[in-house]
């Protein structure tokens, strides 16, 4: 019989008391993702200058996108380029869409997985000046031009959708909300695999942070919900984020922060600011993780380190405050807890960075917000 | 018993050309989707043409207009609305009251965006719907809609402010939700100039 020593048992004690913890506190999430996720969530944070090589080595660092992209696969690509470039000014430079050649790397890393098809869509209602494609390199969004490459070396496997156009039929999932059925286009129920390309951005109203989770209120009917879709925050837009991400259960999110945006997001008009991420850290990043919640509280924590109060449980820390994730955590949809999420590459305390909070709405379940 | 009878078929008279003129008002059957055009609204809304198209428009908050629209198998369905506007400050909210052929009654509203991405005085059309919390089930026959615009500052906050211009219906449809599996076909105007 091998002995241990009183240290070596306190560690694996601790350790074992930790997984079942975590383990405990996500009921539906280990059970419904066809057991991609272990208990402990595992999320890449990967920092570098080169876009396309950090959103590889994030995808790397959680063991390849074939984890979720079986050959054959149906992919669909939800980049946040829903609100971007309304001014005339460059969306992808202010920070309000997430950086072209971190989407254009997840959809060729999915053609590379042997992914039959995938759609890069988003429902939009107004005129983006971006069209997924960018006005002869001055919106500087070029998706086009990226997504035609990896077609002209893949094959015709890619493409940029515009759901309002070419939706045919909407398939409901259940809402816990007054709305008790969601509409969601059959170009995203019919996939095999949902993925979400988030950029780094704080939002004015009504949830502070816009990442992983939030960006799929951009698939949703504006023809059912309205432009903005206030019909769904009428229901109570927190908890029809969850039921979102319930109904197509997403298994891979990407945050781009190569640029983001602080205060008063999410686009210019509102008040945001645009923040050039390199210039804080010295260096772009990419966070990934196959659980939303995971990913999107990972993010919440690297551009929360000045917001004031800090939280006392710093285990839970933020996240906690931010309505949605704490409800999706509480719904076993993710993990939170620090101490459940694995952070694969870059220490995310250094890399953890000053960004302004949207003033008009802090989360008035911060402790002692005034 | 004379009376009786004479009196059912004073009824069934009256059924008949109400259904009649309902499908007269060019209800087209597309794969359970059902199109009403909007000539034969009733109320104070000014019939006119707008893109060749026959619409009703009112610049006036409030003003009632009622159409009815024949529901042709009890069921649920969206409701749709074709609009149009050219505001480019404030938002146009629609709200409806619904009674079908059993005295179902449903109430709900829409909104419709600015046009704040648009050149001045360029509109454009667009399909909205009032039912979609998540649908309405109505039974065969005559649905009385009867609907009003309001102004509102934005789309969020909804103060209300003066009309900005004129709002314009060319029709309704209905579409119907497949319970089965749950599905509804989605619609879309074929001259949307964001296409």
């Amino acid at each position: 019989m091998k002995s241990i020593t009183r240290r070596e048992f306190i560690k694996k004690s601790l350790g074992v008391a930790s997984g079942l913890a975590c383990s405990q506190l996500l009921p539906f999430y280990t059970t419904s993702q066809g057991g991609v996720l272990s208990p402990q969530s595992e999320v890449a944070l990967v920092k570098g200058s080169k876009i396309t090589q950090i959103t590889d080595k994030a995808l790397e660092l959680l063991g390849g996108i074939g984890k979720v992209v079986k050959p054959g696969a149906k992919v669909f690509i939800k980049p946040n380029y829903i609100a971007g470039g309304f001014m005339g000014h460059d969306p992808v430079r202010s920070g309000e869409i997430p950086h072209p050649e971190v989407v254009a790397a997840v959809a060729r890393q999915c053609v590379k997985a042997g992914a039959k098809q995938v759609i890069v869509g988003e429902w939009y209602e107004r005129p983006l000046k971006i069209e997924f494609g960018g006005e002869k390199n001055k919106h500087g969004a070029q998706i086009k031009k990226l997504i035609d490459k990896i077609n002209k070396k893949f094959g015709n496997k890619v493409s940029l959708v515009d759901l309002r156009k070419y939706t045919e039929s909407f398939m409901y999932v259940p809402s816990s909300t007054s709305l008790q059925w969601l509409a969601i286009p059959n170009l995203v129920a019919e996939a095999d695999t949902v993925i979400s390309v988030a950029v780094l951005k704080t939002h004015h109203r009504p949830i502070s942070v816009t990442f992983g989770m939030k960006n799929f209120v951009g698939i949703m009917p504006s023809i059912l919900y309205g432009e903005p879709r206030m019909k769904l925050h009428d229901a109570g837009i927190n908890q029809v984020i969850l039921d979102i991400v319930k109904g197509i259960k997403p298994k891979l999110t990407v945050i781009s922060g190569v640029y983001g945006m602080e205060g008063e997001g999410v686009v210019l008009s509102f008040g945001g600011k645009p923040v050039d991420v390199a210039s804080r850290i010295g260096g772009a990043v990419v966070i990934a993780g196959f659980d939303p919640v995971a990913t999107d509280s990972t993010a919440t924590r690297l551009i929360t380190k000045d917001w004031r109060p800090q939280p006392k449980d710093n285990n839970l820390g933020v996240p906690w405050y931010i309505k949605h994730l704490r409800m999706a955590y509480e719904q076993g949809l993710g993990q939170i807890h620090s101490s459940c999420i694995k952070i694969k590459g870059e220490n995310l305390e250094d890399l953890a960075m000053s960004w302004l909070m949207p003033k008009k709405n802090v989360y008035p379940e911060l402790p002692n917000y005034i | 018993m004379f009376i009786l009878n004479y009196q059912i078929i004073f009824k069934n008279i009256v059924l008949i050309i109400i259904v009649a003129s309902c499908f007269s008002a060019d209800v087209k059957a597309q794969e359970m989707m059902y199109s009403f055009d909007i000539k034969d609204a009733q109320g104070s809304w000014e019939h006119a043409k707008l893109d060749a198209r026959d619409v009703i428009s009112t610049i006036k908050a409030k003003n009632i207009a009622t159409v009815y629209i024949y529901v042709p198998k009890s069921g649920n369905y969206q409701l749709m609305v074709s609009l149009y506007h050219r505001w480019r400050k404030y938002c146009p909210f629609l709200y409806f009251k619904v009674k079908d052929s059993r005295g179902r009654f449903f109430s709900d509203y829409i909104f419709s965006e600015n046009r704040f991405y648009m050149p001045a005085g360029k509109g454009r059309w667009e399909y909205r719907s009032p039912s979609a919390s998540p649908y309405w089930y109505l039974n065969e026959g005559l649905a009385k809609v009867k609907f009003w615009v309001e102004a509102k500052n934005n789309c969020w906050e909804g103060k209300d402010v003066p009309m900005e211009g004129k709002i314009f219906i060319d029709k309704f449809v209905l579409i119907s939700v497949d319970m089965k599996g749950m599905v509804q076909l989605s619609i879309k105007d074929e001259n949307d100039i964001l296409d």
